[in-house]
């Protein structure tokens, strides 16, 4: 059985952007800090699936940022070119902080070990020995990925609710004509990566058995629910 | 021209956190989509018309064009850390975000504006005056906003379920 390739994606729809806009944005990107953004230091590749259905798998490309020592937030993008869509977020987190979440909360979060040592999680462009010092400190960590775009359904916009998505734990789960895609596109072997990765180690309280939906799948649900009443917010408005 | 994607955050400074997502199209597209998916989306006229939406450090002058275009566009922002809770982490379920409108429950407190004017200098006072009647939509789809109507918004839960799998998990 395939994985759904979506390198070929249908068109966002709209006219292509005009002259003015473009250039309007180049005046105000010269104008304008980008602070957060600018903190983005780092490319990793990985695949994740969504929360309630592995065959159903997604690369994900995601422009990571230090919030501090112990947590990263980063976008999550389709594809690394230009026109990628921005199609969910992730947050990485210690093993230290991740055992202080309620354990509800900790369902929602999956472990990188697996996915780090076996190679598939990996710096496009990045040399094998800087990408291995800093992915053996992501390999102790967990990860917290909402995706709101279904792209690999083929929708041509961000329809629907977010998912919650999972990770890879074990060998057997991607989809192999997803794997040799990406390793040709980017030139490298998962396995020769996997051994150089051999000595590294994951959480050093192992994998906590509620991580990764405590085993079960996880979907959302939409609830619709009473707005708040009126005197909760003051009725002048300046 | 007709689609946006914005990663939100809670400051413009470099330590800002990552709160969440916004998609912005235009009103052809929004136009076209079933009611199912419009009653996620919010209307962006009022924000823009009452200097509730700005695009700091940037002229006003170069951006009539643009807020007008805006104007008629529709967003949909779904928020994946309530700092506002005071949570110092990213929990629970990804919320749906709505935008101000002019009905009491949607007015923004205004303390939240008195801050945000004078971190960036601006005075929303001048904004209305100086936008008033330039960003004005030409209509504004009723199946947004949709809690103007109904009374109701709308939250996600996140449900445990049987995992459809390929391969043992985890």
């Amino acid at each position: 059985m395939e994985g759904v390739n979506i390198s070929t994606h249908p068109e966002v729809p709209g006219e292509p952007t005009h002259t003015t806009t473009a250039l309007l944005e180049t005046a105000t990107a010269t104008i304008q800090g980008f602070g957060p953004v600018n903190k983005i230091h780092q490319h990793l590749c990985a695949f994740h699936f969504y929360g309630h259905d592995m065959t159903r798998q997604v690369e994900a490309h995601h422009l990571c940022g230090h919030q501090n020592e112990e947590v990263r937030q980063c976008l999550i993008y389709d594809s690394p070119d230009a026109d990628a869509r921005l199609i969910g977020l992730e947050y990485i987190v210690s093993e230290e902080l991740f055992l202080t979440l309620p354990d509800e909360e900790k369902r929602m979060w999956h472990s990188h070990e697996y996915e780090v040592k076996s190679g598939v999680l990996f710096m496009p462009g990045m040399p094998g020995p800087i990408q291995r010092q800093d992915l053996e400190k992501v390999c102790k960590t967990y990860g917290k990925v909402i995706h709101f775009w279904q792209v690999d359904k083929g929708d041509n916009l961000p329809l629907g609710l977010p998912h919650v998505m999972m990770a890879l734990t074990r060998d057997g789960q991607l989809y192999e004509n997803i794997a040799h895609d990406v390793e040709k596109r980017f030139g490298i072997s998962f396995d020769k990566e996997r051994e150089n990765r051999a000595y590294m180690t994951g959480p050093a309280h192992g994998i906590h058995p509620l991580a990764n939906g405590g085993g079960k799948g996880l979907k959302t649900v939409l609830r619709e629910v009473d707005c708040k009443p009126v005197d909760s917010v003051p009725r002048v408005f300046v | 021209q007709d689609f946006l994607q914005c990663a939100v955050y809670d400051s413009d400074d470099p330590s800002a956190r990552l709160i969440g997502v916004e998609y912005i199209v235009s009103s052809r597209v929004f136009d076209a989509l079933p009611p199912e998916e419009q009653k996620l989306w919010h209307s962006h006229a009022y924000e823009i018309e009452s200097g509730l939406w700005v695009n700091p450090r940037v002229p006003e002058m170069i951006l009539t064009t643009e807020l007008k275009d805006l104007a008629q566009t529709y967003g949909k922002f779904w928020c994946s850390w309530q700092v506002d809770r005071g949570d110092k982490l990213p929990l629970g379920a990804p919320a749906l975000m709505m935008s101000p409108q002019e009905v009491n429950i949607g007015m923004v407190k205004p303390e939240l504006v008195h801050k945000r004017d004078d971190k960036y200098k601006i005075s929303t006072e001048n904004l209305k005056n100086v936008r008033m009647g330039t960003a004005v939509p030409e209509s504004i789809n009723p199946r947004a906003d949709l809690w103007k109507q109904t009374g109701k918004g709308f939250a996600i839960d996140i449900e445990q379920t049987e995992m459809k799998l390929r391969a043992p998990f985890p």
